[in-house]
């Protein structure tokens, strides 16, 4: 089989490819630059050193090794829509989108155009036979950021980290030698450097407005929506009886709502711009879990109603603060069945 | 056959000829002496580095004293423009092309900078400088002029006789970076009224980190770095000797392609790759200028664009059937900036993301030809299937009730 691999210069990417060239496979390698250069002109992401680091591991595997720029693509489909979704009030995943519209929206376009069977990454998800799975390994599980790719794209896709845990990878990349197996996680969102807070602070500017209780009285000041998520307590700044959360943010009137904890659980759900995974002949569950959150324990839940790409989920255990603007999940045991994003 | 290399990037560099590693191999084992010291084994140094200087400069029908050595074309750029442009103090005017290489383009913005004055003349559709702008642009105050000769993307060669010899009439020196033309074509500073020339060994057949300046002979230049008096001052630090060994029979054996019908054979087969994928491929578009204008184009060099498919895609199509072509000029960094050569003549940036640049060398044959033209009319058939324009839009799926 012909396939496309990203390699980012980590360890889970490298042994992804290392495991299809052992298998055999035509393996080609790829690197993305997404980021942009500052006006100063450092690169505050895909540094050259990790574009080095997977050089090295291509070389090492004697596979060849493209760099493509898709920086363009990136800002128009994730970081400008990452911005306007913060300052318009909700919690965007930039992750999620840039597999939908990036990773495996035109790059898999441009695998398919140059004649590859597959594109794979090193992802911890499982697809089989058209179906998006969660990775063996619970900790790490990546499906949830992979959920918003459409059902067509999922038989493209191998995943060669679906059966394995990290230590393991991190054990397979010692043993073959790869350059890149010491390497540390990258955790957070790949276009910030340092917190994100401070990022959108940077980007967005001070936008100073009230924090209010449900009844609507002022109890403090903040320095603009996009600083806060629905269930966050930290930076807050007001002390009460009980910690306070935010329960809501509302762009048009520039108002963060706080609450005590319990006032953030949610009994239903609204999700628009849904897309269904399970094939339309496989039959829906009655009941099903539903994942608003990356590493969060889905809530069991069922369909309300639904029209369109959108749908209402009654949930029989509340969730705790799902944010509008991010992902929410729909799984049947380990399969992904569809995906949404939480409404405003 | 199909591991067999077609190598069809010489303007990105060339392979070291093998006569020029022979010459070299002493001044890298035996021969590594200091050639500015004084005892005999030092003076074979010497003497190879002079016996070098007189090669360059028979290459380029000139003095031997009018030839400093530099690391590469970069560095004779820079050397050609800073040093003209501080000697001349804040206010000089800096005339050049948008089309020029970032040798160039960037050492006068740097110049910029530094308090000149500097102008960034446009060019037509073909990519030729205008004369009517350029000779508007020679007001007083300007200092140097820099144009290139043949493009490195396009292979469009601009009329520098006629812009050196303007410049001359009004007392302005004129650069010009001549670095895709060796070899491919006589360039000769005094016919065409340069005073500063700029070239780099890697483009025919010397290694990389060699390079030359000319500079004509009652022309004052000023050094951009200070040390010794190596290169008369104008170029310190202890000579780079195998390269310029290196260079030397380079430069001897450029000059015996050209004299020995060598461009002419060139041409022959760059006219063969344009008519095949004519041919072949009737939507391709090209870039340089047509054969009627021989004397505007860059005997082995050709850009192509095929409307809809993009260079890169086309690239790795062609890589992965060991033939090697090139986006335009070689990049370090990977990032895909369309060109600014190929925008600067008037195409969109996306136009300017299908275009792909084949340069010929001596070793190219007319079997490497065929080859191209019938990997570049299947790979451009394969991905002219569906716009690279179209990103995919998820297509929403019933949901049940």
């Amino acid at each position: 089989m012909k396939v496309l691999v990203g390699l980012s210069g980590g360890v889970d990417s490298s042994v992804a490819a290392a495991l299809l060239r052992e298998a055999g496979h035509d393996v080609t390698a790829f690197t993305l630059l997404l980021g942009h250069a500052d006006p100063d002109g450092v690169h505050r992401c895909c540094r050259p050193s990790d574009v080095r680091d997977a050089r090295a591991v291509a070389a090492r595997l004697g596979i060849p090794h493209y760099v493509w720029d898709y920086q363009e693509l990136f800002q128009q489909k994730v970081e400008t829509p990452f911005l306007r979704g913060y300052a318009a009030g909700i919690t965007p995943n930039p992750c999620g989108m840039c597999n939908r519209d990036v990773r495996f929206g035109a790059v898999l376009d441009r695998a398919i155009r140059l004649g590859y069977d597959a594109l794979s990454t090193g992802h911890y998800a499982r697809a089989w036979a058209g179906g998006l799975y969660r990775g063996l390994d619970r900790q790490k599980d990546q499906s949830y950021f992979l959920s918003r790719i459409p059902a067509s794209s999922i038989s493209r896709l191998v995943f060669p980290l679906a059966h394995l845990t990290k230590p393991r990878v991190r054990q397979i990349a010692a043993d073959m030698g790869l350059p890149s197996a010491e390497k540390p996680e990258s955790q957070e969102i790949c276009f910030v450097s340092g917190r994100t807070s401070d990022f959108l602070a940077a980007r967005l500017g001070e936008t100073p407005g009230e924090i209010v209780d449900a009844a609507g009285r002022t109890l403090g000041r903040h320095s603009g929506i996009h600083q806060f998520t629905p269930g966050q307590r930290r930076g807050i700044g007001i002390s009460g009886s009980e910690p306070l959360h935010v329960t809501a943010l509302d762009a048009g009137t520039n108002r963060v709502t706080v609450g005590p904890r319990r006032s953030v659980f949610r009994d239903r759900v609204r999700l628009v711009e849904c897309s269904r995974l399970l094939p339309p002949d496989d039959p829906w569950p009655e009941t099903f879990g539903a994942q608003f959150r990356y590493r969060a324990v889905p809530a069991p839940a069922r369909i309300a109603a639904s029209s369109g790409n959108e749908m209402d989920l009654i949930l029989t255990e509340p969730a705790f603060a799902p944010a509008p603007g991010q992902i929410a999940a729909l799984y049947d045991g380990d399969r992904v069945i569809a995906s949404g994003l939480i409404a405003a | 056959m199909e591991n067999l290399l077609v190598y069809l990037d010489h303007n990105a560099t060339t392979p070291v000829a093998p006569e020029v590693r022979e010459a070299m191999a002493p001044f890298l084992s035996t021969d590594w002496c200091n050639p500015s010291s004084p005892y005999r084994p030092a003076q074979r140094v010497r003497a190879a580095v002079d016996r070098a200087r007189e090669e360059v400069a028979a290459l380029l029908a000139c003095d031997p004293d009018e030839i400093t050595f530099t690391s590469c074309a970069t560095e004779s750029c820079n050397l050609a423009i800073l040093g003209t442009a501080r000697s001349a103090g804040p206010g000089a005017r800096l005339v050049t092309v948008s089309t020029e290489h970032h040798a160039v383009l960037n050492a006068v913005k740097a110049a910029q900078a530094q308090g000149s004055d500097v102008m960034f003349l446009p060019v037509d559709r073909q990519g030729l400088l205008e004369s009517g702008a350029f000779i508007g642009s020679l007001l007083p105050r300007t200092v140097l002029v820099s144009v290139m000769l043949g493009n490195n993307e396009t292979g469009v060669v601009q009329d520098i006789a006629a812009i050196g010899r303007a410049c001359r009439e009004r007392g302005i020196l004129f650069h010009c970076d001549a670095t895709a033309s060796i070899g491919k074509m006589a360039v000769r500073p005094q016919d065409l009224s340069c005073d500063f020339l700029s070239l780099s060994g890697h483009k025919f057949g010397a290694p990389k980190g060699i390079g030359a300046l000319y500079v004509r002979a009652d022309v004052k230049a000023y050094p951009i770095m200070y040390g010794g008096e190596q290169e008369a001052g104008l170029r310190p630090g202890t000579e780079n000797v195998a390269g310029i060994v290196g260079l030397g029979v380079a430069a001897r054996r450029a000059k015996q392609f050209a004299e020995s019908g060598g461009p002419v054979r060139l041409d022959v087969l760059r006219n063969a790759i344009e008519s095949g994928i004519r041919g072949r491929v009737p939507s391709a578009e090209f870039l340089s200028l047509p054969p009627d204008r021989p004397d505007r184009r860059l005997c082995n060099t050709l850009s192509v664009r095929v409307p809809g498919v993009r260079n890169d895609e086309l690239v790795l199509l062609l890589d992965r059937e060991g033939i090697c072509v090139s986006t335009g000029a070689a990049c370090a960094t990977g990032a895909s900036l369309p060109s600014h050569v190929i925008r600067a003549m008037g195409y969109a940036d996306e136009e300017a993301r299908e275009v792909i640049r084949i340069s010929l060398g001596e070793e190219n044959s007319e079997r490497d030809v065929e080859r191209l033209v019938d990997a570049f009319a299947r790979a451009a058939a394969a991905l002219s299937g569906g716009s690279y324009l179209r990103t995919r839009v998820p297509v929403p799926v019933e949901l049940p009730s």
